[in-house]
């Protein structure tokens, strides 16, 4: 998926100006800047619920912007911060929403694809929870859920908002190891927004980084550790990564509140 | 789950049970098989010596219906205390079988007949039980015509159905008259004749007077109401030789005014409507009125109502318009001619007779 | 499959549900069509359907009078329940009945202008009925944007509003409507009646109700859909403005149908959804489906009780009132429904 100059934002609001930056199947992407910087902007923008004003953003060789919501909703899924349902319903009906782009206007759902979400709630481990009331349910196994039902809805692309925000520290570790499990076994493009770039350079394969508009691509895979720590510093202040037993922890030695 | 739900179901049919229950015995004990329509016949072919009798007779109701009969009805139910009245009147009332809601509220049925009370109630102005009419298996229904749907219904049901709107004086005579028509009974001219007569002897005891009294008409639910120029309130005060203080008033219904408007009045009397829901002296002790004519004289006063509502077309409405002939012209009027006039008009087409006593101590202030 | 050894309980218990409350609706039915002031047993019942019962006036009461109504009560009750529980997922709240936030007393007033101004037609009834739940249905949807929130004030709020508006104008047009004529016809129909149903109207409705249900079941999907939030059901693919538009029309026809010749019914639109979550415990369609039935449950029984407590009609919404308001108060005052806080934040 490429994002070539895109404008847009809310009307007559907060807007982001000429915004480029790929998402390639099979990696993980944390989308990394400070409160306001246009994070769920540009996770509207791609999924159609913001008007871009100009720019396009091609995934699947088709410009998604021009897409017709079911068609889009066929390439892209979304895992909200989280679900907003207020009535008891069960697990496996929530997954199967996912199905929504793919039936036709009076369809629901037939026997194929309940298979299929019960299938994706086994891969994430959670099978057993097909008939519980999913308001029950821990934030993150709600997570699961949702994530459950944006592989159902098959998308190469999915777009995830601070899936990890309302959680604790374990349920954290898993939820994003459970993440770059599904990228790498499905092929997904994920792109993740979150506040904690710790986990972003533990888990995730580039960091798209926004400071002021301005967008900053950084490989992990690839790239210098002092590099990315030089980069980072630019929005969270004066940090310094250390690398410890194969993992990465960040020590912010100054806080610069200007 | 399964308990809870099958309690509930257990209520619904416990409740189901009770409705079944409670419908009125008066409807339970009733046959509409055959055998009643065949008693019928029998029983008009034993009173063969009314004219009607298997004779057609078409009448025009006041929504314009052709309303055809044939046979003297022997069952009839009335919706509407006027038309109630008037059945009463023409000598129907033992064929009356279903009647008006709240009936008890008219102290009419109590002097004519209190076994009236016990008839099933069918309805109001406003709604009627249309199953609770058929189930009387009548053989005509008067209805007021505010209840035009259920009269087509009935009327398509093949039920005989008039709607009546006896909203003044003419409409009225024309109600008495086609009821009269519709049934044989032959009193209508007679009731009609005497209601005339009344009136006229009322336009010669004020039909030279020039100065006419000044009437204030306080509705029933609150003073400030006032009867307008065409309702029947209105002819009321005319026949009793007064003027109407709203006359100017152009509407059909009761219309509510100012304390200032009442004022700018200046009513020589004020009478309060039969159901009234406020005292004489409320309205003696309202401030706000002090300087009024009728207030300073003590010319406040309430419509009797201990038979009828004679502030409304109902036939006995001609004892109203007496009544306030005595108070506007006591002189000439007195209360003595009134009194004769109640005991006169009840004995002769109602059948009893009223306490001249309670009547007369009524009169004295 | 692995899972079947976790045994559906949830889904076992709503088809259960269900199948009793369909077989009790049916039950009902029948058992309610012999109740009412025209004496009509059940044998007299079976004659009349083999054709063979000998009072005419019996078959004639019996096809014009009771069998509409006691459709008619079947009818109201599945709409207003459907309905009811259409409006508390698409506006996420369980409180968003047509009746609270409004919608039912807009179609009244629209109705009764109608009865006022075009003086009776069925068509011209339902239609302005159709429109003014309409007109309420927008108003609440532009305050519940206005205010951000979908918190249960927002909604008693738009209530209270759209009901002071429909009673404003239901009273002028009293006070102008030729009080001879129309006003008995308004102020009875304003506390709702199933007494004055014939064949004759049940047939002019009936295709605007079946034209409602039919568009509901055919977008159950959609519906199942709406109840998630804007964002999560525009990046499933649905249209959510639009869809939620034509579903809203679908069940305000649905309502407009039923109350255009009923008058107000009150609070089964509410309860009904209340009491089938609470069985099926999952807001599945079943959950639709199941109080649509306990509608039809509540309706049947409350308009028996209408037509049989006393010798004359009694308005079925003080019935379906006394059984209704205090389970709304019950419902407000336990924790659960109170919930305005979460959605508030949002």
């Amino acid at each position: 998926m490429r994002v070539n100059k895109v404008t847009g934002g809310y009307p007559g609001g907060f807007a982001l100006k000429d915004i480029s930056f790929s998402v390639d199947a099979g990696k993980v992407y944390a989308l990394l800047g400070l409160n306001g910087s246009g994070k769920t902007t540009i996770i509207k923008i791609i999924l159609g619920l913001l008007e871009a004003w100009t720019g396009n953003i091609y995934a699947a060789d088709r410009d998604i912007l021009v897409m017709k919501e079911r068609d889009r909703a066929k390439i892209i899924s979304y895992v909200p911060q989280y679900s907003d349902i207020v009535f008891d319903i069960s697990v496996i009906d929530v997954v199967l929403m996912g199905v929504s782009p793919y039936l036709k206007i009076f369809q629901t759902p037939g026997r194929k694809y309940i298979d299929r979400a019960y299938y994706y709630l086994g891969i994430l481990g959670i099978e057993n929870l097909a008939h519980s009331n999913y308001q029950v349910l821990s934030g993150g196994q709600k997570q699961l859920v949702i994530i459950a039902r944006a592989l159902l809805q098959n998308g190469r692309y999915i777009l995830m908002d601070e899936p990890e925000s309302s959680l604790d520290l374990v349920h954290k570790n898993m939820l994003m190891r459970k993440i770059r499990g599904i990228a790498k076994d499905y092929k997904k493009g994920c792109l993740i927004s979150m506040h904690n770039p710790e986990y972003a350079l533990n888990f995730c394969d580039n960091i798209i980084l926004i400071n002021d508009g301005l967008v900053t691509e950084l490989d992990l895979t690839a790239g210098d550790m002092s590099v990315i720590g030089g980069e980072l510093s630019k929005i969270y202040g004066d940090i310094e990564i250390v690398e410890y037993g194969g993992k990465y922890f960040i020590y912010q030695s100054h806080i610069d509140m200007a | 789950m399964k308990i809870k739900f099958l309690s509930l179901l257990a209520v619904v049919l416990v409740l189901i049970a009770g409705a079944g229950c409670l419908s009125p015995p008066a409807v339970e004990d009733k046959n509409i098989g055959g055998g009643r329509i065949s008693d019928i016949g029998d029983t008009s072919i034993a009173d063969g010596s009314s004219s009607q009798s298997g004779q057609q007779v078409t009448v025009t109701d006041h929504l314009n219906r052709s309303v055809t009969i044939n046979k003297k009805p022997e069952r009839i139910i009335s919706s509407y205390y006027i038309s109630t009245s008037a059945l009463i009147a023409l000598g129907l009332k033992d064929n009356l079988v279903g009647i008006e809601d709240n009936a008890q509220k008219r102290p009419i049925y109590s002097f004519v007949a209190p076994d009236l009370l016990d008839l099933p109630s069918v309805g109001t102005v406003k709604e009627l039980n249309l199953e609770g009419c058929i189930a009387l298996d009548p053989d005509l229904v008067v209805l007021p015509i505010k209840l035009k749907d259920q009269i087509n219904t009935l009327g398509d049901m093949g039920i005989t159905v008039i709607g009546v709107n006896p909203e003044n004086q003419e409409l009225l005579n024309e109600m008495i008259i086609m009821i009269a028509r519709l049934t044989g009974s032959d009193r209508d001219s007679e009731l009609i004749d005497y209601c005339n007569m009344k009136e006229n002897e009322l336009q010669g005891i004020h039909k030279e007077s020039k100065d006419k009294p000044k009437v204030y008409l306080a509705g029933n639910s609150d003073m400030l109401k006032t009867a307008t120029k065409g309702m029947y309130q209105n002819e009321l005060i005319e026949s009793a030789g007064g003027v109407n203080v709203a006359g100017n008033i152009d509407d059909t219904y009761w219309a509510t005014i100012s304390y200032e408007q009442l004022i700018e009045y200046n009513p020589d009397f004020i009478i309060m409507a039969s159901n009234a829901e406020y005292t004489i002296e409320d309205i003696l002790e309202d401030r706000n009125l002090a300087g009024i004519t009728a207030i300073k004289n003590g010319n406040v006063f309430k419509m009797p109502g201990q038979f009828e509502a004679w502030d409304s077309p109902v036939p006995s409405g001609v004892l109203g318009k007496i009544w306030l002939a005595n108070i506007l012209y006591g002189d000439s009027y007195s209360y003595t001619t009134f009194v004769d006039n109640v005991c006169e008009f009840y004995e002769r087409f109602y059948g009893f007779k009223v306490d001249t006593k309670e009547l007369m101590a009524d009169g004295q202030p | 499959m692995a899972n079947l050894k976790n045994i559906d309980r949830s889904a076992a218990n709503s088809n259960k549900a269900v199948v009793i409350s369909g077989a009790a609706v049916i039950l009902l039915f029948f058992i309610s069509l012999s109740i009412g002031k025209f004496r009509l047993s059940i044998w007299d019942i079976l004659e009349i359907l083999s054709g063979i019962h000998g009072n005419e006036m019996a078959v004639k009461v019996f096809f014009g009078l009771r069998l509409p109504r006691n459709i008619m009560a079947l009818m109201a009750g599945m709409g207003l329940g459907v309905a009811g529980n259409i409006f508390q997922s698409i506006f996420k709240n369980p409180l968003a009945s047509p009746d609270i936030i409004g919608v039912t007393s807009g179609a009244s007033a629209g109705a009764a202008f109608c009865i006022v101004f075009l003086s009776g037609g069925i068509f011209a009834i339902t239609f302005g009925a159709f429109l003014g739940g309409i007109i309420a249905i927008s108003f609440v949807i532009g305050l519940v944007r206005l205010s951000r929130t979908r918190d249960i004030k927002t909604y008693v709020l738009s209530g209270i509003v759209i009901n002071a508006i429909s009673n404003g104008t239901i009273m002028t047009l009293k006070y102008f409507a030729d009080p001879e004529k129309e006003l008995g016809a308004i102020e009875f129909w304003a506390m709702g009646s199933l007494g004055g149903i014939t064949l004759e109207k049940l047939s002019k409705v009936l295709p605007f109700f079946c034209a409602g249900i039919i568009g509901i079941y055919l977008f159950r999907w959609t519906i199942s859909i709406l109840s998630l939030s804007d964002e999560e059901a525009g990046a499933l693919g649905v249209n959510v403005g639009q869809s939620r538009f034509l579903i809203l029309l679908l069940s305000t026809l649905t309502v407009a149908s039923i109350i255009c010749v009923t008058g107000l019914i009150s609070f089964v639109a509410l309860i009904s959804p209340h009491v089938a979550r609470a069985i099926v415990k999952r807001n599945s369609f079943k959950a639709t489906l199941l109080s649509g039935l306990l509608g039809s449950i509540l309706m049947i029984i409350s308009d028996c009780l209408a037509r049989s407590l006393l010798y004359s009609e009694l308005p079925v919404s003080i019935i379906t009132s006394f059984i209704g308001a205090p389970y709304l108060a019950v419902l407000v005052g336990r924790k659960r429904w109170s919930m305005g806080e979460k959605y508030e934040s949002q």
